[in-house]
């Protein structure tokens, strides 16, 4: 995929961490409306701080964030929510105590958003409409997960550890939906998967992190191709496939 | 019959002010997950400003040093001065929060307990410095008070007015919490920092407001009830007792139950009042049962509801205190008590009886480190377990004839006795809540047994002998010079051996148990630690130091009253004790110079003429250093000389810094 689509993400030479250990060390990551994009990579190679760091959640030391050529960077995460960027962090972060509704709509009173868009996309979700969050399921908290960045109509969407404690048909399942909804409203996606074949078969694109650097980067297409080189992010040594 | 249910309605007076106080508290826990034992002296700072507007037409702002009173007009009426204060009771609630417990949203329970009881003194001292201790101020009353019938019994009118404003408040709050997008908004950030962030809602804000307001119900409530209660600012600040047993019998989350539990407890209070004035009513159990009341409850509602209650607050457990890590070497503690000695010798006069003070305050600190520093249950009763040395002491030695040594060490294994009762709560609650439990049973103590006239001897106080020991008279009034050196000698070895055996607490099998206990009690019960045992043990031994604390107090005295037992006096060596350093023997020897009455108070009374203020300034001090520096004074001049000595520990703690959606992927033990 060499023409790619106007970023509506574009992030450069992004550089975060924490007590001056960087992490994440000049990232370039660019997602396009409507496209789905996963960045893959071993435990700290540095994802989640990249996700943190593009929604404000931490302050990036160096590099830029801009959301339809519009600046976000080291604005804080409740200011970066405004502008339009929404984030799924991988522990969710969910109002336990409040129904799935009520969750919904304290989000969306905030961006004038509309609860019914989530139970659409997520009829499962319909029935468990006054039940506690604290008490669902981890796939349905998940969703309601999602549903709460939605209602909240984000122009990009991160979404972190997105199967994190989740049995594979789930996955594959929230997969699905994340793909139909990148393909129906033109939302830009941005997912950190552990589960890499089920990813490659939604995602557009992809990006390898290795040590807090993209080493590799590429279409589905083109990273099925060099699963060597993904086993190598993720086990740290050369597997032949 | 009618008598009964005059009483009952009287009883609404008090009852509207533990449910507005309750109210606020609920409130506050929604919003930000603490216990503010500070409320009640907020409502009354308010009562106090309203009544001298009201009064003089003069506005007291509540500080000192800068000019605090502005002149508004005379002869204010009663909704502008209303108005008035009530904005400034907001400032105050927004300026709690935003420099108190903003700050420590993410701290463990103990530097929010400590944080809103030196909150509370602070409160309670610039009352005192600005208006005065004003017993028996009366402000005029606000709401008509002219009898009204009610089935048949003539009863006053205002109390009715306060039921019915209590109600409509409840309501209001309650249909705020539940109907509105605020409400459901403060809900959600109080649950999750992060989730409101990234939803686009300030948490912060949300908790600023849930203050504001809470802080103007609580001044409201107290302006209102001042005409019947009178103002005081020792009996007022503790209206949080009650009102800290409505909030727990709402379970800290229900507007409804927590509302009717105050004007219960008020009603129940002014019922059992007129009981107590019965013929058949006990002589012994007169004193202190209306204060029991609220003990009863409080106990009541955590063992049955303590299940139900929501861990927040509670849950952050003791943090890693760089401090506890060393223990103290018994050459520190010889330094100390070389220092001690040589003091002895060289003050005089005033000085002197501060020093004594001073040993007295460490052994009682001593008793801090044990329970507090090292196994991590917060006390605010030890002045009620020293008090029980105390008047033991004074029975037994007055009474029978116990003599000196044998004395004290009997009152104070009664003492550990009582200890160990106070600690079976702590085996089902911990943290903030058991810091409630022993604030309540410390006034329950105070005022049934050291109030008590059948018991610690009345108005005359309990009478304790001077001690002597093989031929050696050891009083402390022997000779011209007063205290005598013999008696300052013989309280400096009990502080060594009671140190010394702390420090060993410390380096033994027992302390390596307590500190597991502190840091995780389900990791400790995990690894085969008895954590039943352990916590009543550190009970046992806590309150037998308290205990030989209170004796020592009894023979620096030649009578004892409850004054020098107060639940403040408790309040006071918790505060002093974590700010100096709640971790360490060397922490109990600078609490004691610290410790009001000792030898920095006599010096700032005597040289820099600052007495007056001693007791805002060390409650400051306490603010500042639970916010600031939550390991105090000592581990912080340990620190200092350890990195000017090049030690090793560069860097400070990283896993502090770094948020918790990044610390478990890192590896990095997680706090609070």
């Amino acid at each position: 995929m060499t023409d790619l689509p106007a970023a509506r993400l574009d992030v450069r030479g992004l550089v975060a961490g924490y007590e001056g250990a960087a992490l994440v060390r000049g990232v370039d990551i660019s997602v396009g409306p409507g496209e789905v994009v996963s960045l893959f990579g071993a435990n700290g190679a540095g994802k989640t701080t990249t996700l943190a760091a593009i929604a404000g959640l931490i302050r990036p030391t160096a590099g830029t964030v801009h959301l339809d050529g519009q600046p976000l960077t080291r604005l804080p995460a409740s200011e970066v929510v405004r502008r339009g960027l929404a984030l799924v962090p991988e522990d969710r972060c969910l109002f336990s105590q409040l129904s799935v509704v009520e969750n919904l709509r304290v989000a969306a009173r905030r961006v004038g958003g509309d609860v019914d868009v989530a139970f659409a996309r997520f009829p499962a979700l319909e029935p468990l409409r006054r039940r506690a969050v604290g008490v669902l399921s981890g796939g349905e908290q998940q969703m309601v997960a999602i549903a709460r960045a939605l209602v909240m109509r984000p122009r990009v969407l991160l979404i972190d550890e997105l199967s994190l404690g989740l049995a594979p048909m789930i996955v594959r399942d929230l997969l699905l939906a994340v793909r139909a909804l990148a393909d129906e409203s033109d939302v830009a996606v941005l997912l950190v998967e552990q589960h890499v074949r089920l990813a490659l078969d939604v995602i557009d694109r992809g990006y390898v992190l290795r040590q807090g650097s993209i080493t590799v980067s590429g279409s589905a297409a083109q990273l099925r191709q060099q699963t060597d080189l993904l086993a190598d992010s993720y086990l740290g040594t050369s597997v032949t496939a | 019959m009618t008598q009964y249910f005059v009483f009952l309605v009287l009883g609404i007076g008090a009852g509207t002010i533990y449910a507005g106080l309750a109210l606020g508290l609920v409130v506050q826990f929604k919003a930000s997950g603490v216990l503010n034992l500070s409320h009640g002296a907020v409502a009354m700072i308010a009562a106090y400003q309203y009544d001298e507007l009201r009064k003089t037409g003069n506005l007291v702002l509540p500080w000192i040093g800068l000019p605090h009173t502005v002149h508004i007009a005379d002869g204010l009426a009663i909704v502008p001065a209303m108005a008035i204060v009530l904005t400034l009771t907001a400032g105050l609630g927004l300026a709690i929060h935003q420099l108190v417990f903003h700050p420590l949203r993410h701290a463990p329970a103990l530097a929010k307990v400590v944080a809103s009881v030196g909150l509370m003194l602070v409160l309670q001292a610039l009352v005192i410095a600005q208006f005065g201790v004003g017993y028996g101020r009366q402000p005029g009353g606000l709401l008509p008070a002219q009898p009204v019938h009610v089935f048949g019994t003539a009863v006053p009118r205002d109390r009715l007015f306060l039921a019915a404003i209590t109600v409509g408040m409840a309501v209001i709050v309650w249909g705020l919490f539940r109907f509105s997008w605020f409400g459901l908004a403060t809900r959600a950030a109080a649950e999750s920092d992060r989730g409101a962030q990234l939803i686009g809602l300030r948490p912060k804000r949300y908790a600023a407001a849930c203050w504001a307001a809470s802080s103007v119900l609580a001044g409201l409530f107290g302006i209102l009830i001042a005409p019947i209660t009178s103002l005081d600012p020792v009996k007022f600040t503790l209206f949080i007792v009650p009102a800290l047993a409505a909030a727990l019998i709402g379970r800290l989350t229900l507007v409804s139950l927590a509302t009717i539990g105050g004007l219960a407890l008020g009603m129940t209070q002014s019922e059992l009042l007129f009981l107590t004035t019965k013929k058949w009513f006990p002589e012994w159990a007169r004193s202190g049962a209306v204060d029991l009341v609220p003990f009863v409850a409080i106990v009541l509602a955590l063992f049955i509801a303590g299940r139900r209650l929501p861990v927040r607050g509670a849950a952050a457990g003791a943090e890693p205190m760089r401090s506890l890590r060393t223990a103290d070497r018994p050459r520190t503690t010889f330094v100390w008590l070389g220092a001690g000695l040589g003091a002895l010798l060289v003050l005089q006069g005033a000085y002197r009886l501060a020093l004594v003070q001073t040993f007295i305050g460490v052994i009682l600190l001593l008793s801090l480190v044990v329970l507090v520093g090292y196994v991590g249950q917060i006390s605010l009763a030890q002045a009620a377990f020293a008090g029980t040395g105390g008047f033991l002491l004074s029975r037994l030695a007055d009474g029978h004839g116990v003599p000196f040594p044998l004395a004290p060490l009997l009152a104070a294994a009664c003492a550990a006795v009582v200890g160990c009762v106070v600690g079976i709560p702590a085996l089902r609650v911990r943290g903030v809540q058991l810091a409630v439990v022993t604030l309540a049973g410390a006034i329950a103590v105070e005022q049934v047994v050291f109030k008590n006239p059948t018991i610690a001897g009345g108005e005359l106080g309990a009478k304790v002998p001077d001690a002597s020991f093989l031929g050696l008279d050891l009083g402390a009034r022997t000779g011209d010079a007063q205290p005598s050196i013999a008696f300052g000698v013989t309280c400096l070895v009990v502080v060594g051996l009671l140190a010394l055996m702390v420090g060993n607490i410390r380096r033994s099998s027992l302390g390596r148990r307590m500190l597991a206990v502190r840091s995780n009690e389900r990791a400790a019960a995990a690894i085969g630690i008895d954590v039943v045992k352990v916590k009543v043990g550190a009970f046992a031994i806590s309150s037998f130091i308290a205990g030989v604390g209170g004796a020592m107090t009894g023979y620096s005295q030649s009578s004892l009253s409850a004054q020098s037992f107060t639940v403040y006096v408790g309040i006071s060596l918790l505060a002093t004790a974590y700010l100096a350093g709640i971790t360490s023997v060397s922490g109990a020897f600078v609490g004691g110079i610290l410790i009001n009455g000792g030898l920095l108070a006599t010096f700032a009374g005597e040289k820099l003429s600052l007495g007056k203020y001693y007791l805002l300034i060390s409650g400051v001090a306490v603010l500042v250093t639970a916010v600031l520096n939550p390991e105090g004074i000592t581990a912080a001049v340990t620190a200092r000389v350890q990195s000017l000595g090049g030690s090793k520990r560069r860097g400070k703690a990283v896993a502090s810094r770094v948020p918790p959606l990044i610390a478990d992927r890192l590896g990095v033990p997680q706090q609070g």
